[in-house]
């Protein structure tokens, strides 16, 4: 990476830092998984910054902030030790309320289901954009939408009135 | 709770948080992690010295392999191997000594350099360093080639044209090519797929059972992950 190929790199991490951030906290409903993913996704990004053209990188961040998040579990847990990763103190700072029960609720669905409506509330993506962010079916996104919304309404149901607090399950 | 209740709980969580303000430091030095992690790959170093303890352990218990896929059998008698490098200045180095093997790689005889995963197999020439791992001085004694795929990946032998990327332009590609050359001051160069200009690698036939078998089929240019100088590889392996 050269001087001005870094310089770019700055620049763009600049301006998508932030929402890149909040696409991660809809995906993940937790600061710490945030940041990592975050971090990760741009590092990723900055790794191959100047070697490959990319048309639409703040798409193509996206993309691969959707396809690491879904497989996470998977991958991540085996690389990020290595990196010094998962016992770094999550450095975000809460500027903003979030509801305890939609926080709460999707921590009881599956990174899939996570993605698709975070790729539907946060992206407002249609269905369409959802399935090729993440590299599956139209109908599999349906399905997700379906049973992630369901999710939330029986968790909303199940534990009372909505709730306003600050923070979440760091 | 309505469409709307749900469409402003994620308004509020997209906006709940604020990035360090140190994040283009954290996001460079993750750059550069990633980037020592992948040269030490090259070198059997560090990472794969903290993962090697660990992955023998793994694999003594098969912790690691839930579906039990990942084989450890007697090695066939060894593949036929044409592939050779050539560089810009026309010089080649050819690989007739290749294992096949879906057990991690070893490097300088007996250092596993990976660890144990379900559904991969690789193909590599003698992997040889000098130098010290701890002192990151550890260099490559000479060129070798490092074949690494997903069995499932490949089935059906496809086509795969360079650059070969996985999903998202992440990691693990189907298969990814690989050289770590002795030439390109000051410590080497490193190219693979994943950043080759031109060129296609045809799979015949990948398999973990019986015995592990990699059959294809390499022509094109890699990439250097350096910026330094590609190099062709052509060649079959079978």
């Amino acid at each position: 990476m050269d001087r001005t190929n870094d310089l770019d790199f700055a620049d763009f991490v600049a301006v998508q830092t932030r929402p890149l951030l909040g696409l991660a906290h809809a995906l993940t409903a937790n600061q710490h998984d945030a940041w990592d993913l975050t971090q990760e996704t741009l590092a990723r990004l900055g790794e191959r910054w100047g070697r490959t053209r990319f048309d639409e990188p703040a798409a193509y961040a996206r993309t691969v902030m959707v396809r690491l998040n879904i497989d996470r579990l998977r991958r991540l847990r085996r690389e990020l030790p290595l990196l010094g990763g998962p016992s770094e103190e999550a450095p975000v700072d809460v500027v903003g309320d979030t509801d305890a029960w939609l926080v709460e609720a999707l921590a009881t669905l599956s990174p899939r289901q996570r993605t698709a409506l975070a790729l539907r509330y946060v992206e407002d993506l249609d269905v369409r954009g959802i399935a090729a962010r993440m590299g599956c079916s139209e109908g599999t996104v349906k399905s997700q939408l379906s049973r992630g919304t369901e999710r939330l309404r029986e968790h909303a149901r199940e534990h009372g009135p909505l709730r306003t607090t600050t923070g979440d399950t760091a | 709770m309505t469409e709307q209740q749900i469409r402003d709980g994620f308004e509020r969580l997209d906006s709940a948080l604020a990035p360090p303000l140190d994040a283009q430091e954290r996001v460079a030095r993750r750059v550069t992690a990633r980037r020592r992690r992948r040269r030490a790959t090259v070198a059997g170093g560090t990472a794969f010295v903290l993962v090697a303890g660990v992955g023998t352990a793994v694999a003594l218990s098969g912790g690691d392999d839930p579906d039990g896929r990942t084989i450890a059998t007697d090695q066939p008698p060894g593949p036929t191997s044409t592939l050779v490098m050539t560089r810009p200045d026309g010089s080649t180095v050819a690989f007739p000594d290749v294992t096949v093997s879906c057990d991690p790689p070893v490097a300088n005889g007996d250092q596993p350099i990976d660890t144990p995963t379900p559904d991969r197999i690789w193909a590599y020439s003698p992997i040889e360093f000098s130098g010290s791992i701890e002192d990151d001085d550890a260099t490559v004694s000479k060129p070798f080639v490092l074949i690494q795929g997903i069995v499932s990946e490949l089935e059906g032998g496809p086509v795969l044209t360079y650059p070969i990327e996985g999903p998202g332009g992440s990691s693990p590609e189907p298969i990814n090519v690989f050289i770590a050359d002795t030439e390109g001051a000051p410590d080497g160069n490193e190219l693979s797929s994943s950043v080759g200009d031109t060129g296609t690698v045809r799979v015949l036939e990948a398999s973990c059972e019986p015995v592990p078998t990699l059959r294809l089929e390499v022509s094109g240019t890699l990439g250097s992950e350096e910026g330094k100088q590609s190099v062709v590889l052509d060649g079959l392996l079978r």
